[in-house]
């Protein structure tokens, strides 16, 4: 077990490192004269020759690619970010803001999608074949064919506006949550809920579980104690993975829904090309889906009773 | 197999554009906004025929899934072939590399590869081939694993089949059948992925039609006018939708047992190398696979 983990924080680190290079890099891939950018965002006047020089060096430009990196990432551990090009503050005050209203967004849509998918799954598993399951099929089928792009107009065009019962764009009130968390947790649903769907399958195909019901035990619970228990292992890494993948997938929603996240702030830093605030964005959305894979990676681990040496990795 | 049929409504969507384009491309007629008319689809904020561009859009968005995924279909088979044949460092190197992509998320990566890129088509591509390659690359080299050790190739090489050249010819047919069966299961959210990287913007400009593009520009017009959007939404959805159904009747053509997943255990050699591809498709931490026991 302490092997495992420690193989797996070592992985962690490389992918971290990484995510840091591959971001700064990014970054300098950019078109454009970043000293320049800064100077035509913070001064009233088009810069001259001279002070984009003297501003290139000063943010050491002109070193070689290691060097700026080094720099960079020393900047970056402290908490400094560097300057959004648009709006002339820091990088960091902006993801402060911005990250919690994104992580809330992300929880909620996790939530409402588990409270849709898990109950489907489960009545879907324990009549294979029935007319619930055949519905719950096609709508897995479905929910994995319908963008969040369009699903979230949908929801819009039905909800809020022909009967005018939620709230659409903004921040303000709790119910403004309920439109983008929905979009959200349909998209996962689908997939939680055919997932969920096989694990229970498969659990209850198990020959224990079988020998469980010859004997006479009630179904309810043959279900809980028996099959669910061990379903549950891929279920909780299938949540983990969905949370992972919201955090992926949340910032469309959230750009379409103008909710003030992380993810607007990406789009619009797209369209106005600001690189630091783009920079800065792919890192923690990378940080946060890496750390949640590797949450769950521990918590399989620790869960799973057979140990390692049962556990099958390719 | 009644999704073969569904299938054949999104090939046909693919022809469709060359055939007969409904009308002209850009018509910038006068009128702004018009529900179902003389223009079947009405007209967008511009004026230009939504039916039109919808089918042109086909093209677009289509043709850009199918390049982008027949381009990480390539990617994927050389990396992995590569790999597993020569295994070693290389190997090692290759599935390092493969799996720290995997690591990260992939339309966050996407984005930002063509977020740097001059915005268009060729953006979009770069940024989805870079990070869908991973995963095909990881199932290719599985399945070169398993076939390096198989009595033709030894066989072949005993009788002096001089390089790696000519028994690539005994392992890439083998290979990439199983490679395409993977593929149009992926490709319904590939399309997906591209529309959706369009639809911020990232990918064709204006006037061009795509889907993705349309819907963002439909936005505007939303509320009260959702034909702009609708019209190009359901024609991505009813592709993707035929996209899923062709893959899923495919993978239930050569997987006889999709219902009952317990009773894989006796299948041998398509189930398990099936169950090899999805338990490396699926990458579940922990190596915990969304497969039966009797499985490998």
């Amino acid at each position: 077990m302490t092997q495992l983990f420690l193989r797996r924080t070592g992985w962690l680190c490389v992918v971290l490192i990484a995510i840091s290079a591959l971001t700064f890099w990014l970054g300098t891939l950019v078109p454009g004269n970043p000293a320049e950018m800064i100077l035509l965002a913070t001064q009233s006047e088009p810069p001259t020759e001279l002070q984009i020089r003297a501003k290139r060096s000063e943010l050491g430009l002109d070193r070689p690619l290691p060097d700026q990196y080094q720099r960079w990432l020393s900047r970056a551990v402290r908490g400094d970010l560097g300057v959004s090009w648009t709006r002339s503050v820091t990088v960091t005050s902006l993801i402060v803001e911005r990250l919690p209203r994104t992580v809330l967004l992300a929880a909620a849509g996790l939530a409402l999608s588990l409270m849709i998918a898990l109950p489907l799954g489960l009545a879907s598993a324990r009549r294979p074949g029935s007319r619930i399951d055949s519905a719950c099929r096609a709508w897995s089928l479905v929910g994995g064919s319908l963008p969040a792009y369009l699903l979230a107009y949908l929801l819009i065009l039905v909800l809020a506006v022909k009967l005018q019962l939620l709230p659409v764009l903004g921040f303000d009130s709790p119910l403004h949550l309920v439109l983008p968390a929905l979009t959200l947790a349909v998209g996962s649903a689908a997939s939680i809920t055919r997932f969920t769907r096989n694990a229970v399958l498969d659990a209850m195909s198990q020959s224990h579980v079988r020998a469980a019901a010859a004997r006479g035990v009630p179904e309810n619970a043959v279900l809980r104690v028996h099959a669910l228990r061990n379903a549950s292992l891929p279920i909780v890494t299938m949540v983990g993975l969905s949370l992972a993948g919201l955090i992926g997938g949340a910032f469309v929603v959230e750009w379409i829904f103008n909710w003030p996240g992380m993810g607007t702030l990406a789009v619009e830093a797209i369209n106005t090309k600001d690189y630091p605030v783009i920079q800065a964005f792919v890192l923690f959305s990378a940080l946060a889906y890496v750390i949640v894979n590797f949450a769950v990676d521990l918590l399989c681990a620790a869960l799973d009773p057979r140990g390692d040496r049962a556990r099958a990795s390719i | 197999m009644g999704g073969m049929i569904l299938a054949s409504a999104g090939l046909a969507a693919l022809f469709a554009p060359w055939v007969a384009p409904a009308d002209p491309l850009l018509i910038t007629g006068d009128r702004l906004q018009g529900p179902s008319l003389a223009h079947l689809l009405g007209t967008d904020l511009l004026g230009r025929d939504v039916l039109s561009r919808v089918v042109h859009g086909a093209r677009l968005s289509l043709g850009a899934g199918a390049l982008a995924g027949v381009s990480v279909m390539t990617v994927g088979v050389l990396v992995g072939v590569v790999a597993g044949y020569l295994g070693g460092v290389i190997d090692s190197l290759l599935m390092r590399l493969a799996e720290l992509v995997l690591a990260l998320p992939g339309m966050i990566l996407a984005f930002a590869i063509a977020a740097v890129l001059r915005p268009g088509i060729t953006a979009v591509l770069v940024g989805l081939v870079s990070v869908w390659w991973a995963s095909f690359s990881r199932v290719v080299r599985s399945l070169v694993l398993g076939l390096r050790t198989r009595d033709y190739i030894t066989a072949s090489r005993a009788s002096g089949a001089g390089h790696a050249r000519v028994i690539v010819r005994h392992v890439l047919p083998n290979v990439t059948s199983q490679v395409a069966v993977l593929m149009t299961l992926r490709m319904g959210r590939l399309v997906l992925a591209v529309g959706g990287l369009s639809f911020i913007g990232l990918g064709p400009q204006p006037p061009t039609p795509e889907w993705g593009a349309m819907l963002n520009e439909g936005r505007a017009a939303f509320p009260s006018y959702p034909h702009v959007m609708l019209a190009p939404g359901l024609a991505l959805m009813t592709v993707v939708l035929g996209l899923n159904l062709l893959g899923d009747g495919l993978r239930d053509a050569l997987d006889p047992r999709t219902g009952n997943l317990a009773d894989a255990r006796g299948l041998g050699r398509e189930t398990s190398r099936w169950c090899v591809a999805r338990r490396l498709l699926w990458r579940v931490p922990g190596g915990q696979p969304p497969c039966p026991p009797g499985c490998r």
